[in-house]
């Protein structure tokens, strides 16, 4: 099976989500998808461009949809749900509106006749949920998971057509298909505060705080995601997150590609497991199904029995 | 809070361009607060979503595009997809950023919010894709005894997981990424009918 792929700057270009990436590849691989890039793809603007110039934003998005267009990609995966959405919008924009088309159009001096569509990984995969079913080597242990969507994977509604906007469950399944148990809670679609992690750092402190002391207090042992956003603020941001709940946090963020993977036997490497803030190497070590690692035993001992 | 009113101001040609942009009409909004009960950071806006909304219903021109909060709204489209009347209350946060941007009334309180944008803008514009590395030296550039500091430990724990790259990602047809931001540059209204 070919898919057209717009991976877009936080995989691909400056890596900030080289997580996301490499196992989005890798466990794509193993399900037999090929993945065909779009030709000479552009930045989608993501916030800045939206928040500062709509039509910037739709003329850089109007120029990715017409390049794949060309190249005859009817779906384009898009893993990153701002660039999905920021190619939905623009798709929704000119398609209602030919006005809107025409200058997108004349701005990045291409044709586009309004053939394309930006897809999740969360909505490709839950498409294809049988094939996954069937590629599933390991089944995952029963470890309980907060599925956590963020704003854009649902919403604006119009725009991405996907799922139940307040109560998404699309990747609770898929989490529940590889094995895993998935807690109900309460801030499945709430923001992360997304692009403000270093212009606005005290209000991403305060939303992570909230999103994940209620993962926590649901009973998830991590969470998982499928943004390269709400990784970078629930990762990376988790220690500043913590200290604004004032709670103990120490929860891993995994990406839903990454334990897809692991579902698949690849390596914990392969998947880029060790290059997060949060330390994966028990959680890993259990999805897997192995001892724990000897230098974490103690740790989780301790944890475990504070936590009683 | 007291505020005087005139009918020039309500009916004013301001509004009508926000209506026009906006694709709706603001009459419809009937001040449920709906939009500002699930905003995640009303907590930090003097005037929230609503009271936005208001300020546009009453052709609150200054006001409206002096606030903070159209640039503290981080875009969860959160309001919009609530709206009982489908006022789209987030699109009215792009409006008003646009509409600020061209009259010269950023709110200046927030300029770490859009210098930021500024820098993701301009790295765009120089590779076509984001640049990490050079987004966030010019950002901090720009303030250099404020920013300068900020995240330099989470920097180097980044840089020894491989984050971000060195070295930018460019689009080979970056000329036409820049005519894109030649032909889409925001345009100051050339007649101004409107005085506060």
């Amino acid at each position: 099976m070919e898919l057209g792929y717009y991976p877009g700057c936080a995989l691909k270009a400056h890596a900030t989500a080289l997580e996301f990436g490499a196992s989005t590849e890798a466990s794509l691989a193993a399900l037999g998808v090929e993945l065909k890039e779009v030709p000479d793809w552009n930045c989608c603007g993501a916030s800045a461009g939206h928040m500062t110039n709509s039509a910037l934003t739709r003329a850089l998005n109007v120029r990715n949809l017409a390049l794949a267009e060309a190249a005859g990609m009817a779906e384009i995966l898009s893993p990153c749900p701002l660039c999905a959405k920021e190619l939905a919008i623009a798709n929704l924009e000119v398609n209602e509106d030919p006005a809107l088309l025409k200058a997108a159009e004349d701005a990045c001096e291409m044709t586009y006749k309004g053939t394309s569509r930006p897809i999740t990984l969360i909505e490709f995969l839950h498409n294809n949920r049988d094939m996954v079913a069937e590629h599933i080597k390991t089944k995952l242990p029963a470890i309980k998971v907060a599925c956590y969507y963020g704003c854009l994977h649902t919403r604006p509604s119009l725009a991405m057509g996907f799922d139940n906007t307040e109560q998404p469950v699309t990747m609770d399944e898929l989490c529940r298909l590889l094995g895993l148990e998935t807690v109900e809670w309460s801030h499945k679609t709430e923001c992360c505060g997304a692009g403000f992690t270093m212009s606005k750092p005290t209000v991403v402190a305060r939303l992570t705080g909230r999103i994940l002391s209620a993962a926590a207090a649901a009973g998830a042992e991590a969470v998982v995601v499928s943004c390269p956003m709400c990784h970078a603020n629930l990762d990376m941001r988790q220690a500043e997150a913590a200290k604004d709940a004032a709670v103990d946090l120490h929860l891993p963020i995994l990406y839903l590609s990454q334990v897809l993977g692991l579902a698949l036997d690849l390596t914990p490497k392969t998947l880029s497991l060790g290059t997060h803030f949060v330390d994966t190497t028990e959680i890993v070590a259990r999805l897997r199904g192995e001892p724990l690692p000897v230098a974490t035993t103690e740790a989780a001992g301790a944890d475990g029995a504070e936590q009683e | 809070m007291k505020l005087e009113l005139s009918r020039a101001q309500v009916n004013s040609e301001w509004k009508r361009e926000v209506e026009r942009r906006l694709g709706r009409e603001v009459s419809a909004c009937y001040q449920c607060g709906k939009c500002s009960a699930g905003c995640p950071v009303a907590y930090e806006m003097f005037h929230p979503i609503h009271a936005m909304m208001r300020l546009v219903q009453l052709g609150r021109k200054d006001e409206a595009l002096r606030s903070r909060s159209q640039w503290v709204c981080v875009g969860c489209e959160a309001c919009s997809e609530r709206c009982p009347k489908d006022v789209d209350p987030a699109r009215l946060m792009t409006v008003l950023r646009e509409m600020a941007q061209e009259e010269g009334c950023v709110n200046a309180d927030e300029s770490d919010i859009y210098d930021f944008h500024q820098s993701f803008l301009s790295s765009l514009k120089m590779f076509g894709r984001v640049y990490e590395m050079g987004l966030v030296s010019h950002y901090k550039l720009k303030s250099p005894i404020k920013r300068g500091p900020q995240d330099m430990i989470t920097g180097l724990q980044m840089m020894r997981r491989g984050k971000p790259g060195f070295l930018p990602h460019r689009v080979q047809n970056v000329a036409a990424i820049r005519r894109i931001y030649e032909r889409t540059k925001l345009q100051k209204p050339a007649d101004d009918r409107d005085s506060d």
